[in-house]
């Protein structure tokens, strides 16, 4: 009652929602309203700016049509920056999610069949997701010393083969798998968690009924946990995809801002494009991004909603 | 009746939240400031950040008016600038001969509005028996008159005057050899207490004597060398010095530490800072950033004074001493390099003077620029009603980051950047290609046609359009000393790689150096206008004439410190990549010797060097010049003719005959002026730490410096290297110097970030 009355001081235009979809409806707005604001002014006014500029010369004082885009597509270092970030994700995505699902999926069991008590269950996921909680510039010092030429990795490879090793592991053709890791280690913990959470939504009795039915561990696997981890799945995608985009920290700071071809990645660029002032370029890249991020899931909701209808 | 008052206080709470809201979103800081500052009830005048310098309509501010000096003062040298006994103003000149020796004191009083000249004065008759060389005079607060001078041991004598013309010598222990060395204390300051008690500025301490030699207390301080940097005073029974950076005032009589005070917010560039006291406990502080003042036990320092907005803050003028006057007012004593060119200024708070001038100018650069700080300067004081605000982006170490340029840049884009844009080190190319720098072109046809101007240096910039949007303040060459076999090498990559001769090419150095030296040596070869190197074979046969021209020398990627002892080589990277290695060559470690001259002090020992063999010549390499100061004006300025009047005062006369050591001037008449200037009392020396070599050189000759000025006159290649090409050339040619891969591995390294980078 008390809710419903504050709402009268917003003015006539909530007055017009609650007339067309009941007071009920108003209130998920009212509760949404401050980050949507929030959105609008902090994203989406300053993303009709940069589709402004992408059409502009990099001062915006001349009109230049679709040449920015033309321009950016014909240039060789977003080609090859969009690339390596596609293969960063095509490579990265499947390891993480199978990685962290597979250590959260060893956890539960473990956890089901009281191999380690509860304490020391909290220490094993405390450690797993501590990475998550370091600095990347520490964790990026950290690997540094260990792939240095004259670095632990090297001194370990001598110790076992006998021979002398000097690889600059993050300098060279080796530079790609060393980001790969370097993510894995950082984020496989924070997804495991959330894999976790999904797993232990799922309703112990299915396991228990499935068993007395005589399914066996692969069978409850196929036909329990994975059906049910289709919601957490979706979400841990997204998360970790979004996480990667935040890799090129520990790119620059393991390579600096032009590091190994292999590693150079979409930020790389950006960050010299706006170092050297290209700004419609920038904004060119930033509208075909977005683009490419927006339209398949636009895609993927209209045929959702077609198969809701049907 | 209770909703009706949930309501109001809803709105008003409402009101309230929108107000403050908006509120924060108004500039305070400048009010803040000026509020600050008015409450001290001096001058209002502070650092005002931004853009445009707020034009409130405050009045007051400290005037700054130049004391008329005798004719004769022009020709002598400073002593001392102090109040005497009586209140008056005391100035101690002297004049020496080339050796640098004292050949007369004088002494003048201010009275009436104009110095006199006080004949016969006593010290000096003290001075002349015994053979000494005046170098110190102060009153003590015991009313009694000290002088001091060095004889010619360099052994300092201190002595107090008697009123029969007689002296007593003081603390003549102190001041002698100890310890085994061949010089004593020579104290750059002495204060005398009340009671006769003697305090004595040492190099790293200070040290507090009775009267018959016996000390009292050391109390600890930062190392200082010279009168300009004896950084301290005492006043009452406290000691104020700096120590760790920091001030600390002292207790006299127990020797203790009562406070320490920050003082990083007044520090300037430069180490010289005068510190006296208000008679209150209270501390001022000049130098190059102006007056400070903090009081006792407090923590915030008023600036009472602005450095940039009066001859405090001038590059050329060294401040020599700061005196309180009896009205709230201030005197500076000022003198140009080596002590002569005293200029005296009179501060005195003017309340019709605008508390900040009502226009400004703002100039960017990434490093501290002393050309520009000059300038800024000599604008300011021929336009007084303009403010000039000279933005750096880096600390004294000054370390640029890339964080640093795209602040820049968002200033720029946003149409809110500086007016004035020093260049060096920012992305030229990219910022003429956007359209951020406005055409000099008319600037610079106006200033070529007056002939004031070495043209050919400003031609270097010109565009094929015929646009330039950038022009040099500062020059260094690069010269070459050698005989003629040597000198003929650096024709081309092919002749320096291929030169056999008794000796190596170049001295021992880190293969960075011989990269970016040869970068500069070989340019035209090697780039396509600076940026983007011709083809793969060029980068190839460049790696291998760094690396054939190294080995020789047994150059390598990094020293150790025992290395570098032994083969006078340093780690140090040299962004020409040019250190000075005429001395290597005139110890027989090398062919040739290359330095970068910047001035006219840079050739002394290398024309001595030349001068040890009739074969040796010295030579610039092609019409190659390295371009300092970049100036560049932004397009979207609102100031612009204030812009364009700035650029002209930075390549004008009275700025570039300045010696400031950060290039030669490109100005002509300035350089037939410091091409003239004699500095015959100049001389440097450099030996080896084993005492295998030592040279010592002299001023150049006339005759040298008109070759050098003659040189400069020919230059029209201005060798821009883009500092991001270089350091991909420099971290991808490391493993193949350490013999790690092939020369074809490390070039195809480079190249793949280089086609990136310019691909960009």
């Amino acid at each position: 009652m008390w809710k419903l009355q504050r709402i009268k001081f917003f003015g006539s235009c909530l007055f017009i929602w609650r007339s067309k979809g009941g007071k009920k409806k108003l209130l998920p707005w009212l509760f949404l309203t401050p980050s949507l604001v929030g959105v609008i002014v902090f994203t989406g006014i300053p993303f009709l700016d940069v589709i402004k500029r992408s059409f502009q010369d990099a001062m915006g004082t001349r009109f230049m049509g679709l040449r920015n885009y033309q321009a950016v597509l014909e240039n060789s270092a977003f080609r090859l920056a969009t690339g390596n970030t596609v293969r960063f994700l095509a490579v990265c995505m499947p390891l993480l999610l199978l990685l962290s699902l597979g250590m959260a999926l060893l956890i539960s069991s473990s956890a089901e069949q009281n191999r380690l008590r509860d304490q020391g269950m909290g220490i094993f996921r405390t450690t797993l997701v501590l990475p998550m909680t370091i600095p990347a510039a520490s964790m990026v010092l950290v690997w540094k010393i260990i792939l240095c030429p004259e670095g632990t990795l090297n001194q370990l490879l001598a110790g076992v083969t006998g021979t002398v090793w000097e690889t600059d592991w993050a300098f060279s053709q080796w530079a790609f798998p060393v980001l790969i890791i370097t993510y894995l280690w950082k984020h496989a913990g924070y997804d495991m968690i959330l894999w976790l959470a999904g797993l232990w939504g799922i309703s112990g009795e299915l396991y228990e009924a499935a068993k007395i039915d005589g399914a066996g561990a692969w069978a409850r696997m196929w036909y329990i946990t994975l059906p049910g981890l289709t919601g957490t799945f979706g979400l841990v995608g997204v998360l970790s995809i979004v996480n990667s985009f935040r890799v090129y920290r520990e790119a620059y700071l393991l390579a600096g801002s032009y590091p190994e071809p292999s590693i150079y990645l979409i930020p790389h660029l950006f960050a010299h494009w706006f170092l050297s002032l290209d700004v419609q370029k920038m904004t060119a890249a930033a509208v075909m991004m977005v683009g490419a991020a927006v339209l398949p899931m636009a895609v993927a909701l209209v045929i959702r909603r077609r198969s809701d209808g049907q | 009746m209770r909703k009706i008052y949930g309501k109001i206080t809803a709105w008003i709470l409402a009101a309230g939240l929108a107000v403050g809201l908006l509120s924060g979103c108004q500039k305070r800081e400048v009010n803040k400031i000026q509020e600050s500052t008015a409450s001290i009830g001096v001058n209002g005048q502070g650092p005002i950040s931004g853009h445009e310098p707020e034009n409130s309509g405050a009045l007051g501010r400290y005037g700054e008016t130049q004391m008329e000096l005798p004719e004769e003062i022009k020709e002598q040298s400073l002593c001392q600038f102090i109040r005497g006994t009586g209140g008056d103003l005391e100035l101690f000149t002297m004049n020496r001969d080339s050796s640098g020796t004292v050949t007369k004191v004088f002494h003048y009083r201010y009275q009436n509005g104009a110095w006199e000249k006080e004949e016969n004065w006593q010290g000096e008759q003290i001075l002349k028996d015994r053979s000494l060389d005046l170098s110190l005079v102060t009153y003590g607060m015991d009313k009694g008159c000290y002088i001091g001078g060095t004889d010619q041991e360099y052994q300092f004598h201190l002595f107090k005057l008697k009123e029969d013309g007689t002296a007593t010598e003081l603390l003549e222990e102190v001041f002698k050899p100890k310890d085994g060395s061949s010089y004593g204390l020579i104290p750059p300051k002495v204060e005398v207490l009340e009671n006769g008690n003697l305090l004595i500025y040492g190099y790293w301490d200070l040290s507090l004597y009775d009267p018959s030699g016996v000390l009292l207390y050391t109390f600890a301080k930062d190392f200082s060398g010279s009168t300009s940097e004896a950084r301290g005073f005492c006043e009452g029974e406290e000691l104020v010095t700096v120590q760790e950076d920091q001030l600390v005032r002292y207790n006299l009589k127990n020797g203790k530490v009562l406070e320490a005070i920050a003082w990083e917010e007044i520090k300037g560039s430069r180490e010289t800072v005068i510190l006296f006291g208000d008679g209150n406990g209270g501390i001022y502080a000049a130098n190059e950033t102006g007056l400070s003042h903090i009081n006792k036990g407090g923590t915030l320092w008023e600036i009472l004074m602005d450095g940039s907005l009066n001859h405090m803050g001038m590059r050329s003028l060294f401040l020599q001493q700061f005196l309180q006057g009896d009205q709230g007012d201030f005197y500076g004593a000022f003198t140009s390099e080596g002590g002569s060119g005293i200029q005296i200024f009179h501060y005195a708070y003017d309340q019709d003077l605008s508390s900040v001038p009502p226009s400004g100018l703002t100039v960017y650069s990434l490093t501290d620029n002393s050309t520009v700080r000059q300038a800024a300067s000599q604008f300011q004081s021929e336009h007084p009603d303009i403010r000039v605000e000279v933005r750096t982006a880096t600390e004294k170490d000054g370390t640029v980051t890339e964080e640093m340029i795209q602040g820049l840049n968002t200033e720029l884009l946003s149409g809110k950047g500086a007016d004035v844009l020093i260049l060096d080190g920012l992305p030229v190319d990219s910022y003429i290609e956007k359209g951020i720098l406005m055409d000099l072109s008319s600037l610079v046809g106006e200033l070529e046609t007056s002939e004031e101007m070495l043209n050919n240096l400003l031609e270097g910039f010109r565009q094929e359009d015929g646009a330039i949007y950038q022009v040099p303040a500062r020059i260094e060459i690069p010269v070459l000393l050698g005989e003629d076999k040597a000198i003929a090498a650096y024709s081309s990559l092919g002749t320096m790689a291929g030169y056999k001769g008794e000796r190596p090419l170049v001295p021992i150095e880190i293969y960075e150096n011989l990269l970016r030296m040869t970068a500069r040596l070989q340019y035209e070869e090697l780039f396509i206008n600076g940026k983007g190197l011709a083809d793969r074979d060029t980068l190839i046969r460049y790696l291998e004439t760094v690396r054939v021209i190294g080995e020789a020398s047994n150059s390598k990627n990094s020293f150790t410190e025992e290395e570098g002892k032994t083969y006078w080589v340093s780690n140090h990277v040299q962004p020409s990549g040019i250190r000075d290695s005429a001395i290597q060559y005139d110890a027989g470690h090398c062919d040739s010797g290359i330095a970068s001259f910047g001035c006219f002090m840079d050739l002394c020992i290398p024309v001595e060097v030349r001068s040890h063999s009739d074969k040796t010549r010295m030579v610039s390499v092609g019409k190659l010049y390295l371009p300092l100061t970049l100036t560049g004006i932004n397009r979207s300025t609102a100031n612009e003719d204030m812009a364009k009047e700035f650029v002209r005062c930075l390549l004008s006369f009275e700025v570039q005959k300045e010696e400031l050591y950060d290039g030669f001037p490109v100005n002509k008449k300035a350089l037939e002026t410091i091409t003239e200037r004699e500095k015959e009392s100049w001389s440097v020396g450099s030996s080896a730490g084993d005492g295998s070599y030592e040279i010592h050189a002299d001023w150049p000759d006339l005759e040298t410096r008109r070759e050098v000025a003659s040189m400069i006159e020919a230059l029209t290649i201005p060798a821009v290297v883009d500092e991001t090409m270089m350091n991909m050339i420099v971290e991808g040619s490391r493993d193949y110097y350490d013999n790690k891969e092939n020369v074809e591995a490390a070039a195809d390294k480079i190249l793949r970030k280089l086609s990136i980078y310019l691909a960009e």
